[in-house]
Parts: C-alpha cells; structure tokens; sequence
C-alpha cells in the first residue's frame, strides 16, 4: 500500500531550485518520499541512513530524476558522525538551505509493566538524542550562513498518548517540544523550525503491524478521513514548512493524520 | 501550473485583510473567487485588482452573521459556478472594533449582553452559518475544503476582548466536530489560528511591537502579513493538504511556542 512520491509536484516553480537539503532516515519510508519530492522540485539531495543498500535505491531514483546526491551512511546517535556528514555537505554543496530530520524507530509494542528498558533508551537515543545532534550540527551550518529551515518529523504520538507505545510517545512528545524551543531561540537568527506530526502512514517503519489486515481496517475505523495517510501527504506539507511561503511559522506542530487528533 | 485551477473558492471578510489577501492570492492560483464582505466599496476595488491581473470571479455584499444573507450568497455563488470547492470563513471584528463598538471588546464583567451577542453572532455565528449552507453542497459533490480562521488567542486568556477569544475558541472546537464528521464525505475542515498580523483590526495594539519585551511580540518581532496567512489558507484548500483535517494551523510568528 506504501505509494512513495514520484517526485515533482508541479506547484512549486523555482522554491526550492538549487537549495540544498540534508535528510536523515532517507533510504525508506517518510524520509525517501520527501527526498524524492524535493529532488522533483529541483534540490541537491544530501542523505543520511544506517542502510547503505536502502540509501543507494533511493539515491538512483533522485539521480534518475535530474537531481544532484550524495550519500552517507551512518547513524543520528553518533555526534562525532553527524557534525562531519552535515558539515561535508554544506561544503560540497556551498551551503545547507535546509534539513529534515526524519530518522526514528518505532520500539516495540508493549505494555508499560513489561517494557524492556534498554529498548527504550535506545528508542530515546535514536528519536531524540539524534534529531538534537542533527538539529545542533545543522544549525550550526544555518546561524554561520544567516539563515535556513528545519522540519522535524514528529508523529500524533506526539501530542497524544498510544497503549503499549510507551517509549515512541515519549520520543515524540520531546521532539514536538524541542522544535518549540530551537524555534524560540533560532527565529530572530534566520532559521526556522517547525514539526510534522503524520499518524497511521504505510511505511516500512509500520508495515509490520499496519499490514496486518485487521490493524489496518481497526485504524481506518478510527480515522475520520476512513483511511491511512500515504508518504506523498507527508512530504506535501514538510515541503510547504521547508517553504517561503511559511515565514511566518516557527515552532508549529502540523498534524497529517486524516482528522485523527480532533477527536 | 497553479493550486486551485478551476476550483471556486468563497472568501468572506474579502473586503479586506486576511480575506483579502485569500482572495488575491487564490484568483492567483486559478481559483474563481466569491468573496463577501459587508460593504461593497472595498469588494469592488478587489474584484477590479483581481480582474486587472487576469483572474475570476465575483463579489457580494454580505452581512454573513445574518441567516437569509449567507443563504442568498450561497444560493448566488451556486447559481453562477455550480459548486464550492473551498470556504475561507475570515470574517470577524476584533480590537478595533472596540472604537466603533464600546464595551465589545472589554473583560467579562464590563461586557454588556447585547455586545456579547454581537460579537459572538459575527465571528461565530457566521462560520456555523456559512458552513451549514455550504456543506450539503460539499456532499454532494464529495469533496470540499473548509478553512475557518480562528486566531492564537483561541487557545490562550487575555485580560480583555474576553467575547472575542470565546469566539476564536469555538471556532477552533466547532471545525473539530465538522473535520471527525463529514471525514468520510471526502470534506476537509481546518482552522489557521494567526497571531498578530499587520491588519486595521489591530492597529490599536502596534505600538506594543516597539517594546520586544512586550508579552505579544512573538518570537519573531513584528506582525505578520496577511499574505503569510493566506499562503497557510493556500496549503488547506489545495491537494497537498489532502491528509490534514481537524487541525488548527499555528501562524504566529513562534508566539505560542512559549507560554
């Protein structure tokens, strides 16, 4: 069901040609359809990803497409690797316009009482400690050159809570907070930041209980739009945050989730 | 290629401000634009701008807190475009009006009723109205954008326009139960919630912007344009919003981003 985005939305004319973008967790999922959408949108693409398979996919469709790509294989949880690969590609690139920050895990699926603690540290580590270690690297890049805009991709987890999701809930209630308070302090420097809060998104982050049929019809029972969202939804709106046109936004959490989080 | 070819947008409050800016912005965009307004000098001068630059549409001037009014604007919209594909409820009257209307926009217990009532009757009243007209049309044709302008102050107190935030409050509420409802129809409905933007509503409150360390200059110090809401206005009502529903779209310059 995962329809990634074919990249180039016709709309955008020249917002985002030449800019140059650096997204983390791009080899799949979420971070590949808006990898894809911004290299349809005449961007130079500079990805991060633990999969250097996955990441190699991904960078052919973008190459495929006419758009410019370097790869970097690595993980958001180390800093030592983040601050060298966000500083590689403000150098081969000339400059960092702007950055998604995408990379998460999901963890397991359990109640509190049982949860394993190492599997939360590690959702924490990967969810948190890596969109701040990105982030910080980034904005680094973005004060020194006057300017730039950061998306960070959150989730309804976080702003509501989710049985069983204990750790993913938590991770993502502390990105919606920390996009709050980089934009705070970055707004008068020139760099925006705002979060993405998607909900139930086919994705190979969520195919494994997503696919499951009775999962999937359980969830669009409960989503007033009567379906999932699909990867090109998010990607439609990160590029309207990463955007000109959202100057005026800065620490805003914008739900994609089919009305889910009215109720 | 352009957002909103060939769809047909209402705007009220198209007189002026944000409704004005939607309106310009979505003639840009190929829409055919309806706006109301209550007086006609202003929507004139709109619609002639909107033409002059090559775009379409018609105006109507429009008391939308009045139930036969908003059914006759509806009704017009219809009998000339055969649809409604967005609704950008804009209208409203806020710090200013409290020049025109004194004791509109006091505390609770300065407030007389009757200005209770009139404000509440043309912020809110005329979203459920405007909204109530204009869905059954939406049904039928399966799909339909609802944009209700609400504002920051919906979600926070103030020490004065307490009808006012009542008002933006609800606004934020009602376009929840709309979005969980009328979902499976194929009908999105979304808030924006603006901070300060540069409009004659808050001209009284712009000196406050010399001080930046007054509570209201947000984190980026100086109002917004009305143009930056009506691209948020743009992203809901064209296809790259189709997954976002029920929500309030923050654009206030980071001022709600802290208490």
């Amino acid at each position: 069901m995962s329809t990634v985005a074919t990249g180039g939305t016709p709309f955008w004319g020249s917002e985002f040609a030449g800019k140059s973008v650096f997204v983390t967790g791009a080899g799949a999922g979420l971070g590949k359809a808006i990898a894809l959408e911004l290299a349809g949108a005449g961007a130079k693409l500079s990805l991060l990803d633990r999969s250097a398979d996955t990441l190699e996919k991904t960078a052919k469709e973008i190459r495929g497409l006419g758009a410019e790509c370097i790869t970097f294989t690595g993980d958001v949880t180390d800093a030592a690797t983040v601050k060298k690969v966000v500083q590689q590609t403000a150098s081969k690139f000339g400059r960092l316009d702007l950055a998604v920050n995408n990379a998460g895990i999901l963890g397991e699926l359990t109640g509190v009482e049982n949860y394993p603690p190492e599997t939360f540290r590690r959702v924490l580590d990967v969810n948190v400690m890596g969109v701040f270690l990105c982030l910080q690297a980034e904005a680094q890049v973005m004060l020194a050159q006057g300017g730039g805009a950061i998306v960070n991709i959150a989730s309804v987890a976080g702003l509501i809570g989710w049985g069983t999701a204990t750790a993913y809930v938590a991770s993502k209630h502390a990105v919606v907070g920390f996009t709050k308070t980089a934009a705070l302090e970055l707004a008068k420097r020139g760099v925006r930041v705002n979060c993405v809060c998607p909900t139930f998104i086919m994705t190979d982050l969520t195919v494994d209980f997503l696919g499951k049929p009775e999962v999937q019809s359980a969830a669009e029972a409960v989503i007033p739009a009567g379906q999932l969202g699909t990867p090109q939804s998010v990607a439609d709106t990160t590029l309207w945050l990463l955007s000109s046109r959202a100057s005026f936004m800065h620490g805003a959490a914008v739900a994609v989730d089919g009305g889910y989080t009215a109720q | 290629m352009k957002r909103l070819d060939g769809k047909v947008a209402l705007i009220t409050g198209a007189g002026a401000g944000i409704g004005r800016a939607c309106m310009e912005l979505f003639a840009q965009e190929g829409a055919i634009v309806v706006g109301a307004s209550r007086t006609k000098g202003p929507l004139d001068e709109v619609m002639a701008g909107i033409e002059a630059a090559g775009g379409k549409g018609m105006v109507m001037a429009t008391d939308v807190s009045k139930e036969d009014q908003v059914k006759r604007l509806v009704d017009a919209a219809i009998a000339k475009y055969g649809r409604i594909d967005v609704l950008v409820s804009a209208a409203g009257v806020g710090w200013s009006w409290g020049e025109k209307s004194p004791g509109s926009m006091n505390p609770t217990h300065t407030t007389p009723l009757d200005k209770w009532h009139e404000v509440i009757d043309i912020n809110l009243t005329s979203v459920y109205l405007l909204a109530r007209f204009v869905i059954p049309h939406m049904i039928e044709q399966k799909s339909g954008s609802i944009i209700n302008i609400a504002s920051v102050v919906g979600m926070r107190g103030l020490m004065d326009s307490h009808t006012y935030t009542a008002t933006k409050g609800a606004i934020l509420n009602l376009t929840r139960s709309m979005a969980v409802t009328y979902g499976r129809q194929g009908i999105r409905v979304n808030s924006v919630a603006p901070g300060f933007i540069a409009t004659a509503m808050i001209a009284p409150a712009l000196p406050a912007f010399e001080d930046i360390n007054n509570p209201i200059v947000p984190a980026i110090p100086r109002p917004g344009r009305p143009m930056e809401i009506a691209y948020g206005c743009l992203y809901l009502a064209s296809d790259e919003s189709s997954y976002t529903s029920g929500s309030a779209l923050v654009i206030d310059g980071g001022m709600t981003a802290r208490i």
